[in-house]
């Protein structure tokens, strides 16, 4: 696909990306598109836009690794982040498949890479760290004044990871990571032993916190979510303890009821994830979740409504993943490739191989 | 050259008996497996560590206790004994070394913000009390090597708080006591790790990915960074590792015997095919090549950097190591099936 037949169809969709509402039943909504960040085979740095064939649309050369991001509900504009401790916001203008402008995060701050726009568009809200104090903050922006700093919300804890917006369009979804990193340090972990993550749900006017729901071990590291349209969250954890133990790494919050819990594999499946979990997408059609697992080479997917585990499907450091119209997941890996993987768990379909890498996340554009 | 001192010898020499008896081992009937022999292996370095590191600890307390010019000496020798044992085991990136950041807790690198000699002039200045407990839970940077070394061989922390001050006396004991706790703990936990790396079969692969990681991390930034082959195109001796003592490049060989004598015996268990036997043999050679290529030079990194008979001297030495990371990266990899993982290996 060309880059104005591309244009075309992003003139076509009014999309709020990273919120449940982001697709719905319309069976004229095109087809599914994404962002993410790449290196390529000589590790240069690229912002790359694809659709649902694996094909890439057009790529935006950056400075730095980035990580994720968000579309605009508007759906001519997108933001990527830079990767922790990166300090850039890039506004990508999704018509012409340029970089509008770029937004520093502010002295003492670094973003997390995870960003989110409230439903009307006139709200972006970014992790971030305020490394001096170790804080993490909820950073507001108004989107439709050139991303003009609004004001801080704290997190009360650290290491604000991705956030999603619940699709009451109030309240934000908040992975905690719990452990302090200070750009003198690079990337660093600085406090494994007295780490706090949380699940937390706020206010995303007032800042109040609602809901804080804390792991089973202070060493899993609550990084990664997705939200279901019936306001259900599934997050995905990073353990930070010893490897010879292999806790549960996905946790499951209803908030509706308030009920929180987390879902352990049996016995080896447990331990065949790695300890690490990448990206969560929960698939608007079908009760299923897919979460990535790079360092276990594959992909888990459970029914998010029951937290019944159902498949592992062994596909080469996947990374970022999208659920498709049709309930089944576009899965991209950093070995270059772009997969369908099937809600029924068969073998990974491969769409197309690049010569690049892709990086953890598929933003959904 | 202080580098090639009669310490790194030693060094080379124990491993190499430790390399003869896993041979050993392997000529008999039952022969290990790739991971049992690479847990042995590595016990044995982890053992030469924490004797190394005990006699570090020993040397600092004598030397503050009755400072003379030998009892400085055999605390330098000391210093680069314990760093080179440190060196040869460096490439292991799981298991207990993972934990509370022991890895950094060793060696906090790099370090272009030059935290160290920060921290451990905040330490040298202030009048907090100086002991383990105070330093456990202080920054990374002041744990290790490298904060050592700063005290030993760096003329800006003479000029504050020259050894043996009381002040420096206390850091450097405090520091070096630390560091023989930690190895007696990383010793204990590699034995209690050892049921789950054996039963675990990810670590096979795990394993060959930290040695190629070692290998990479050594090409990239402690030889082409500095020799302004990666990132800024300008030479900078001060992106190697240990710059402050000279030991830039006895430290790059001793990574590389570590390599030969720890993970080699394993990784020949594993490629025990013709096909596999050829390559492990010539990854053996090529390890020697380089270290033979490393211990012909007669100045360190710094030095070598100046002028361009030095920067040639460096360039062979990166052509030979760049080999070596072919070799391992490449055919060795591509054999077992091996891929680097980007997300894997540095997700978020």
């Amino acid at each position: 696909m060309q880059r104005r037949q591309f244009i075309q169809l992003s003139l076509l969709g009014v999309a709020v990306a990273c919120s449940w509402s982001s697709y719905g039943n319309d069976p004229e909504q095109p087809q599914l598109r994404f962002l993410s960040s790449v290196n390529d085979a000589f590790g240069e740095h690229f912002i790359v836009a694809g659709n649902a064939a694996g094909e890439e649309l057009f790529r935006i050369a950056v400075a730095e690794r980035c990580h994720s991001g968000c579309l605009h509900p508007g759906a001519g504009q997108a933001v990527i982040m830079s990767r922790r401790p990166g300090v850039n916001l890039y506004v990508i203008n999704m018509l012409k498949g340029t970089l509008d402008t770029l937004v520093e995060a502010g002295e003492d701050f670094h973003f997390y890479g995870h960003g989110v726009f409230s439903q009307d568009g006139t709200r972006f809200y970014a992790t971030a760290n305020h490394y001096p104090s170790g804080a993490g903050y909820i950073r507001v922006y108004a989107a439709d004044e050139n991303y003009r700093h609004l004001q801080d919300l704290p997190v009360a804890g650290m290491d604000p990871h991705e956030l999603r917006l619940h699709p009451d369009g109030e309240r934000l979804v908040v992975a905690l990571g719990g452990i302090k990193t200070h750009p003198d340090y690079g990337r660093i972990k600085l406090n494994l032993e007295s780490m706090q993550p949380a699940l937390v749900v706020m206010d995303r006017h007032s800042g109040a916190i609602l809901q804080r729901c804390e792991p089973s071990h202070h060493q899993l590291s609550c990084h990664h979510l997705d939200i279901s349209r019936d306001g259900i969250v599934i997050a995905g954890y990073q353990f930070e303890g010893p490897q010879w133990e292999t806790p549960p790494l996905i946790a499951r919050l209803d908030t509706s009821t308030g009920e929180f819990s987390e879902i352990a594999l049996p016995g080896p499946d447990q331990a065949s994830l790695g300890n690490y979990t990448a990206s969560v997408a929960i698939s608007r059609h079908s009760p299923v979740a897919a979460i990535t697992a790079p360092r276990g080479d594959c992909v888990l997917l459970l029914d998010y409504r029951s937290a019944e585990p159902l498949h592992i499907v062994p596909l080469a450091d996947p990374g970022g993943v999208l659920a498709e119209r049709d309930g089944s997941f576009i899965v991209s890996s950093g070995a270059g490739g772009v997969y369908r993987v099937e809600a029924t768990g068969s073998e990974p379909q491969l769409l197309v191989q690049h010569a690049l890498h892709w990086d953890n996340h598929l933003t959904r554009a | 050259m202080p580098s090639l001192s009669a310490s790194s010898l030693r060094t080379l020499r124990r491993a190499g008996a430790a390399a003869l008896l896993t041979a050993s081992f392997c000529s008999t009937v039952w022969a290990q497996t790739p991971r049992e022999t690479w847990h042995d292996s590595l016990a044995t370095g982890y053992a030469a560590l924490a004797d190394d590191i005990a006699t570090l600890d020993q040397a600092a307390t004598t030397y503050c206790n009755a400072p003379s010019t030998d009892a400085r000496g055999q605390l330098e020798a000391a210093w680069y004994e314990a760093f080179d044992s440190w060196q040869a085991v460096r490439f292991v990136d799981f298991g207990p070394i993972k934990q509370d950041n022991l890895s950094w807790q060793f060696q906090f690198w790099p370090d272009s913000k030059n935290t160290v000699a920060r921290k451990a002039n905040q330490w040298l200045g202030s009048e907090q009390p100086i002991n383990i407990d105070q330093l456990r839970s202080d920054s990374v940077a002041v744990k290790g090597f490298p904060a050592l070394e700063y005290l030993l061989f760096d003329p800006q922390a003479a000029k504050s708080q020259p050894l043996p001050q009381e002040r420096a006396c206390a850091l450097l004991t405090g520091i070096s006591g630390l560091l023989a706790q930690n190895t007696a703990q990383l010793q204990q936990q590699w034995q209690a790790f050892r049921p789950h790396y054996l039963a675990t079969e990810q670590f096979q692969r795990t394993t060959v990915l930290a040695a190629m990681h070692g290998v990479e991390t050594l090409r990239n930034k402690r030889l082409a960074a500095p020799m302004g082959l990666e990132g800024k195109p300008r030479r900078n001796p001060y992106l190697a590792d240990a710059w402050r003592s000279e030991h830039s490049l006895p430290g790059i060989r001793a990574s590389l015997i570590g390599l030969q004598h720890y993970f080699l015996p394993g990784l020949r268990e594993l490629m025990a095919d013709d096909q596999g036997t050829e390559l492990t043999t010539r990854l053996d050679q090529q390890l020697t090549a380089t270290i033979k290529r490393l211990e012909s030079q007669e100045a360190d990194m710094q030095q070598l950097l100046a002028d361009d008979n030095g920067y040639r001297s460096l360039q062979l030495i990166f052509i030979e190591v760049d080999k070596l990371n072919q070799l391992l990266s490449g055919n060795i990899a591509s054999e077992l099936g091996i891929i680097r993982g980007f997300n894997s290996s540095d997700g978020d």
